[in-house]
């Protein structure tokens, strides 16, 4: 599995509860879908996953916005 | 003589044209054209059929049309009903039908939303903010209905011609109820006045200030940032809800805005001191760290005094049904003195208020003593929608200076300290999570509504970072194959999502007391906290 459908199957199904199938480009942070608690077990689990340390300053719309924005920034740091 | 909420406007395009009056995402709209657009509305809600007294909805996530939408509402006379954006379907039908909401302004970001809506919401009738081009014949929606884009509005020197008075209802505020249902909190335009002059004069707001505005607008805690901020000609600044989950996109966004005045829950502070990272930001221009809605971990709160030695901080204290009716400015900590771990008083009760402390008779309680505060203020609300039952219970009633005089029940434990009111704990089940009321009574309902469900009880955990999580414990009726997570996905059809139960347990007894109901003290002294490890990690959690 890529690191998209990684995240896709996390967020979808244990931080929704499975309640809506999230893709690629939908934001994250809008409304409804990730809350602030959600976040921060996003990020736990990106750190186990990847085996990285997210730092505070990194934890950013830029890089949370969208699964695609963070797969964009894991890529980055895996330079 | 500004007697009326809408009149804040008017003043402040006068006085400060081409001064900012809201920004939000970079944009901005001054005086001069939240005025016009804001007349512009109005027009157009009258022309539809919108008179004096009606509700309309505010749909909206947070974006600049919430401030025409508020003033807009406000010139043709009706009163404002903000409804969550992110509320289950069913939870914002029940208001839109309950308080008759007939006209609804939204926008793009929830309009998909429109047509299940609809046809919860039988009597609704026009909405601002759907275009023509959005089909609602293929969702099975047949009715006419009157509709405008926001960029189809009319921009107007003019304001309808409706005649208020002070008395009208100027907004109703929908928060948890204990028989299961959501009750609407009437406001006057009186009352909001008389909350927003108080407020802008308690903390010396002025048109240079730019305010921080990070409560939703269903959240009582917004109408500092929408009506004292526009009393004085100052900028309030809408944080878009996205920044308002990472604390370091905020933090900026707090220093690249310049703002000087913060309202917001504990939680939303904590966060900005723990993963803020503030030792990057220069947020020098900070003079006010308004708090409220829960209280405020003494260690947190003065880390954050710490990290932000020119800001003053206060504690905001009074329900949303009062607005506002006490403060405490935290005294800075002098150099060489300890570090207070106390929780910070909620303060003196505000000058143009008269306290009561009462015990259970309502019979004053001796000076010291723990009892219920019931407030008398101007800010204090009409009463709650067609509740007429809780409307006879929640105001008390006594004769002073020979005249009838009303206060409201808060609810609300206080002791009074060397001449500070400090909150003690609540008389019923009402909870607060990240600020947010929650009636515990209303979490049991909407699961108990399972027809799976034999009994529920509804609890809280304490989080290690100062807040509290809903958590609960189900009986079923039969051994079922009702899951967790099913039974979660209805509750979250019917409760708002900061009141769903982080952790659910199915189990087959409840502990008892010695009369046979739930000892819900037990299952909470049980319970673990779910946040105990930084940050929380799944296996925490019960939830499958």
């Amino acid at each position: 599995m890529d690191n998209q459908e990684t995240l896709k199957k996390f967020i979808s199904e244990t931080l929704l509860n499975g309640r809506q199938q999230v893709e690629a480009d939908d934001d994250l942070l809008g409304e409804e879908i990730i809350d602030s608690m959600g976040v921060m077990r996003l990020v736990a689990f990106v750190e186990e996953t990847f085996a990285c340390k997210v730092p505070q300053s990194d934890i950013t719309i830029t890089n949370f916005r969208t699964i695609k924005a963070l797969d964009a920034y894991l890529a980055a740091r895996s330079l | 003589m500004m007697y009326l909420l809408s009149q804040i406007l008017d003043r402040s395009a006068a006085r400060y044209p081409d001064h900012e009056a809201f920004r939000c995402e970079g944009v901005g709209l001054t005086y001069a054209e939240l005025l016009q657009r804001a007349n512009g509305l109005a027009q157009w809600l009258v022309g539809s059929g919108v008179k004096r007294g009606d509700r309309v909805g505010i749909y909206l996530n947070k974006c600049l049309e919430s401030a025409i939408a508020v003033y807009g509402i406000w010139k043709a006379g009706a009163a404002y009903v903000p409804l969550d954006p992110n509320a289950p379907i069913e939870r914002t039908a029940y208001a839109i039908n309950h308080c008759g909401i007939r006209c609804l302004i939204t926008q793009k970001g929830r309009r998909s939303r429109i047509p299940d809506l609809l046809k919860a919401s039988p009597k609704l009738s026009s909405i601002v903010g759907l275009p023509d081009s959005f089909e609602l014949n293929k969702s099975g929606i047949n009715k006419p209905l009157s509709r405008c884009d926001w960029g189809e509005l009319p921009v107007s020197d003019v304001a309808p011609d409706v005649r208020i008075m002070e008395q009208d209802l100027a907004y109703i505020m929908y928060t948890s109820g204990s028989t299961g249902t959501p009750k609407g909190i009437m406001h006057t335009h009186r009352s909001g006045l008389n909350y927003a002059r108080m407020a802008a004069y308690t903390y010396g707001l002025t048109h240079e200030d730019r305010l921080g505005n990070h409560s939703p607008l269903h959240f009582d805690m917004s109408t500092l940032d929408y009506f004292s901020g526009p009393l004085v000609g100052a900028t309030t600044v809408i944080i878009p809800a996205a920044y308002t989950k990472l604390p370091a996109s905020l933090s900026q966004l707090v220093q690249d805005e310049e703002m000087t005045i913060w309202y917001s829950v504990p939680f939303a502070l904590i966060q900005l001191l723990l993963r803020g990272v503030l030792g990057e930001r220069d947020l020098s221009q900070l003079r006010w760290i308004l708090f409220g809605g829960e209280p405020y971990p003494a260690k947190y709160m003065y880390g954050l005094m710490e990290k932000l030695p020119q800001a003053r901080f206060s504690n905001v204290y009074g329900p949303a049904e009062i607005n506002q009716c006490s403060y405490y400015h935290v005294p800075p900590v002098a150099e060489g003195e300890s570090v207070p771990d106390a929780i910070a008083p909620i303060g003196h009760i505000w000058a143009n208020a008269e306290e009561l402390v009462v015990d259970s008779a309502d019979q004053p309680v001796a000076a010291g003593e723990v009892g219920e505060l019931l407030v008398r203020t101007p800010t204090m609300m009409q009463g709650y929608w067609q509740q007429p039952e809780l409307n006879k219970t929640c105001f008390y009633r006594t004769t002073i200076a020979n005249q009838t005089a009303v206060f409201y029940r808060t609810g609300d434990l206080v002791q009074e300290i060397d001449g500070q009111y400090h909150f003690v704990g609540r008389k019923d089940r009402q909870v607060k999570t990240r600020g947010y009321r929650i009636e515990l009574d209303e979490v049991e309902a909407a699961l108990v509504a399972h027809t799976q469900v034999e009994e529920a009880a509804a609890y809280t955990v304490p989080t290690h970072e100062g807040s509290h999580q809903v958590a609960a414990a189900v009986i079923l009726k039969s051994d079922d194959s009702l899951s967790q997570a099913d039974l979660l996905r209805f509750a979250a059809e019917k409760l708002p999502a900061y009141a769903v139960p982080q952790q659910l347990e199915i189990v087959t007894s409840f502990p008892r007391t010695g009369t046979g109901k739930i000892d819900r003290r037990a299952l909470q002294a049980a319970a673990t906290d779910l946040s105990s490890s930084d940050p929380p990690k799944r296996n925490n959690l019960a939830i499958s």
